[in-house]
């Protein structure tokens, strides 16, 4: 519908004021793992010949939750503009870059619709929209005109709607422009985090579940690996490691269930991947750690005594990352890649029968089996021993807590739910034990490593020395908790639940 | 949400001018914004083209049987909306004066509407009234503008000295001075005299025509006169006021 005859239509009927056109790039932008679209917002740029704004909306109605002019360029939550009305957006996006989903070109013409004392009581805004693509115009092109409520002014909006459609045939969008910009593009839906599993159907064979696991965590895989070529923020890396870690930890426990030449190569080939990763990894956490509350309140609000220990750090991550990059362009890296993407090639077996293992089977028999190697080992560690025993301990939790993840479709909700919290609170004990001693001995290198160095002041040194005691503090609080979590970790009634829990899918699965 | 009250005992000063034009100036800088028009004469009303009635009239509205959301109308701005003054208004002490806390009324009605907006903008009557006290007791900042004439400097320490007295400790009360005329002696005294006072902000609102032409525009400054020196002392003001926050 030509924007003249809409204009027609609006002037022969109403008093309007019309708004000379004007043209704007609008970028909408969600993190690689949708977080705005999950907490329902929409964030976008609009740049015109007279500035930009950036606007966040609630993505159902799009009401205007914040706006503000803009300078620069949107990559991350420190670009938002300052104000209580962005806070909450930054405590959503937390680290992670800020991407574009969808760039057009839009030409608006707005008009006003009036009553008799030329107040505005509706603004129509008719849009002209071209696909843009990394700035660049594309054949796509389509119309929209959005009906802008003014509060309070409710009746009008409905008569202008009801002219527009009865008048010119004009239906309503079923919701905002971004969903209507997407589903023209056929874009997915962004990922929302959902961790890969292998189904809810415990009858299916266990190697044609295990092929759709290794499946799912390599397109996670894959998915993640522009980001880490880009560097664009910590989380791809972060996200690229956990997928490999989780396929090697599944090839560990099922065994059986697995392609017999996965088994074969894949282990090691992730094994070689997270060591190529694994210093660029460490580096994300250590330049986080910096920032960290802890460490700000110890240098000091403002301070620059971490300036020259960032910098250093910044230059190793800066070198890491070419020989990470280096790493993923090496023949070692594509075997890894065939071989993964080979393993999660549907099999195609017919549905398990007789003697073939069952998902189900399969499930409840890691999870038995990795609860044990938790439960036996964690009973035994004591204040005398040593911290590898507790570090073990980690690892043995992450392997139950990735095969609950991978097959905890098969379970009721409710135990499952129960059961990794537990495990959850457990591992963040664990967790918190190891990340402070390795820190800790970190810094103690770092500082080794930058007295060589003639341009760093002592108060960098000082702080680093005072932030590496309370880690060592903070660790050695982990350990005295540690009893206490295990002992509510191992407690009968949460070995009850994992009884329960396996009892009750296979009540589910004879239909008793 | 940070609520301003432009307030002043006397009539004529510049209170509806500061409101509106500094509301505007913070519904432009993206703060989602208010403007409650408490005057019955309606002057913030009439400018944003808005009916002066609320339904149910004031009665309702402070005895909270009204919705204060429904009867909020948006202008014709971004980011700016008004709660649109009534006739009933002339009756407001009367209505604050049965109602429960009669002190507390004003800031239980605007409660509600903490989330969703950034900035209030009370337009005050003139008075000295249980209306003000309550406007003391819902606002964080009195903007007061001041003539640069000795009756209205004197209107002024009175107000401090009611606000001392009241232990409003945490109510910033930022006078600055309106309709200045740099023609004029006693004008330049009074400001020069005066501008060092710790309460009284930097910023002069030079008295203009194009002040007055608010009312044929029916519009803030900003939209039809934004180059004129008093838009930019409006800004200046507006910068002026959040600094200080």
């Amino acid at each position: 519908m030509p924007t003249k005859a809409v204009l027609a239509s609006l002037t022969d009927r109403h008093l309007t004021s019309i708004e000379p056109p004007v043209t704007s790039t609008r970028t909408y932008f969600d993190t690689h793992d949708g977080r705005l679209s999950a907490a329902g917002m929409s964030l976008e740029s609009d740049r015109h010949a007279v500035g930009a704004t950036v606007t966040v909306r609630a993505r159902d109605n799009e009401q205007v939750l914040a706006r503000s002019a803009m300078t620069g360029e949107l990559r991350a939550a420190a670009d938002l503009p300052s104000g209580p009305q962005w806070d909450r957006l930054r405590m959503v996006l937390e680290r992670r870059r800020l991407l574009p989903i969808v760039e057009l070109r839009t030409t608006t013409r707005a008009v006003r619709i009036l009553d008799a004392t030329s107040k505005t009581t509706v603004r129509v805004l008719i849009e002209h929209h071209v696909f843009m693509n990394e700035g660049v115009r594309t054949a796509g092109v389509f119309r929209h005109v959005a009906l802008a409520p003014v509060r309070g002014y409710g009746p009008a909006l409905a008569d202008v709607a009801g002219h527009l459609h009865d008048a010119m045939g004009l239906m309503p969008v079923d919701g905002p422009l971004l969903h209507v910009a997407l589903a023209l593009t056929g874009q997915p839906g962004p990922d929302t985090g959902a961790r890969p599993g292998a189904g809810a159907d415990p009858n299916v064979a266990a190697d044609e579940a295990v092929a759709v696991l290794l499946g799912r965590l390599f397109a996670e895989f894959v998915d993640a690996e522009p980001g880490v070529r880009q560097q664009l923020d910590v989380e791809f890396l972060h996200d690229f490691r956990v997928a490999a870690r989780r396929a090697r930890s599944v090839l560990k426990q099922v065994r059986d269930a697995a392609p017999a030449a996965a088994l074969e190569a894949l282990p090691t080939q992730l094994a070689w991947l997270g060591r190529v990763t694994g210093h660029a990894r460490d580096l994300d956490v250590y330049l986080e750690m910096l920032d960290e509350p802890d460490a700000v309140s110890i240098a000091g609000f403002g301070s620059d005594d971490l300036d020259p220990l960032r910098a250093f750090l910044r230059g190793r991550r800066d070198a890491e990352q070419a020989r990470l990059v280096a790493a993923l362009d090496s023949v070692q890296y594509r075997l890894l890649v065939d071989t993964w993407r080979m393993a999660g090639e549907p099999r195609n077996t017919p549905a398990a029968a007789g003697e073939v293992l069952t998902v189900g089977e399969l499930a409840d028999r890691c999870i038995a089996r990795a609860h044990r190697r938790i439960v036996k080992p964690g009973a035994a560690i004591n204040t005398a021993s040593p911290a590898e025993s507790l570090h073990d301990l980690r690892k043995r939790g992450k392997e139950l807590r990735y095969v609950l993840e991978a097959f905890g479709d098969l379970y009721p909700a409710k135990p499952r739910g129960s059961l990794l919290r537990e495990l959850r609170l457990l591992q963040g004990n664990l967790g918190e034990f190891q990340d402070c001693q390795v820190q800790a001995l970190a810094l103690h290198k770092m500082a080794d490593e930058l007295l060589a160095r003639l341009d760093v002041p002592a108060a960098t040194f000082m702080t680093m020395g005072l932030l590496a005691a309370h880690l060592e503090q903070r660790q050695a609080q982990a350990r005295t908790e540690f009893a206490a979590r295990f002992a509510a970790f191992a407690a009968p009634r949460n070995l009850r639940l994992v009884k329960d829990m396996l009892g009750a899918r296979r009540a589910v699965g004879t239909g008793v | 949400m940070n609520v301003f009250a432009t307030y002043s005992i006397k009539g004529g000063v510049g209170k509806t001018a500061a409101a509106v034009n500094l509301a505007y100036l913070s519904a432009a800088a993206g703060a989602r914004t208010l403007v409650w028009d408490l005057d019955p004469q309606g002057a913030a009303t009439f400018l944003f083209r808005v009916k002066p009635k609320v339904k149910g009239g004031g009665k309702a509205l402070v005895r909270g049987r009204s919705e204060v959301e429904t009867l909020i109308r948006g202008t014709d701005f971004d980011n700016l909306d008004l709660l649109p003054a009534d006739l009933s208004y002339r009756h407001m002490d009367l209505f604050l004066d049965k109602s429960k806390r009669p002190t507390r009324r004003l800031a239980k009605v605007l409660a509600p509407l903490a989330d969703a907006y950034d900035h209030v903008f009370l337009d005050c009557p003139p008075s000295l009234s249980l209306v003000s006290e309550n406007v003391f007791g819902a606002a964080s900042t009195l903007l007061v503008p001041v003539i640069p004439s000795t009756l209205p400097v004197r209107t002024l320490d009175q107000l401090l000295k009611f606000v001392n007295r009241q232990g409003l400790d945490d109510l910033r009360v930022c006078a600055f001075f309106s309709m200045v005329d740099r023609r004029r002696k006693l004008h330049r005294e009074i400001v020069d005299d005066l501008g060092g006072r710790p309460e009284v902000m930097k910023t002069e609102i030079p008295a203009a025509s194009v002040v007055e032409q608010m009312g044929t525009h029916r519009a803030p400054l900003a939209t039809y006169a934004g180059r004129s020196a008093v838009a930019k002392a409006y800004r200046s003001l507006w910068d002026e006021v959040l600094g200080e926050a």
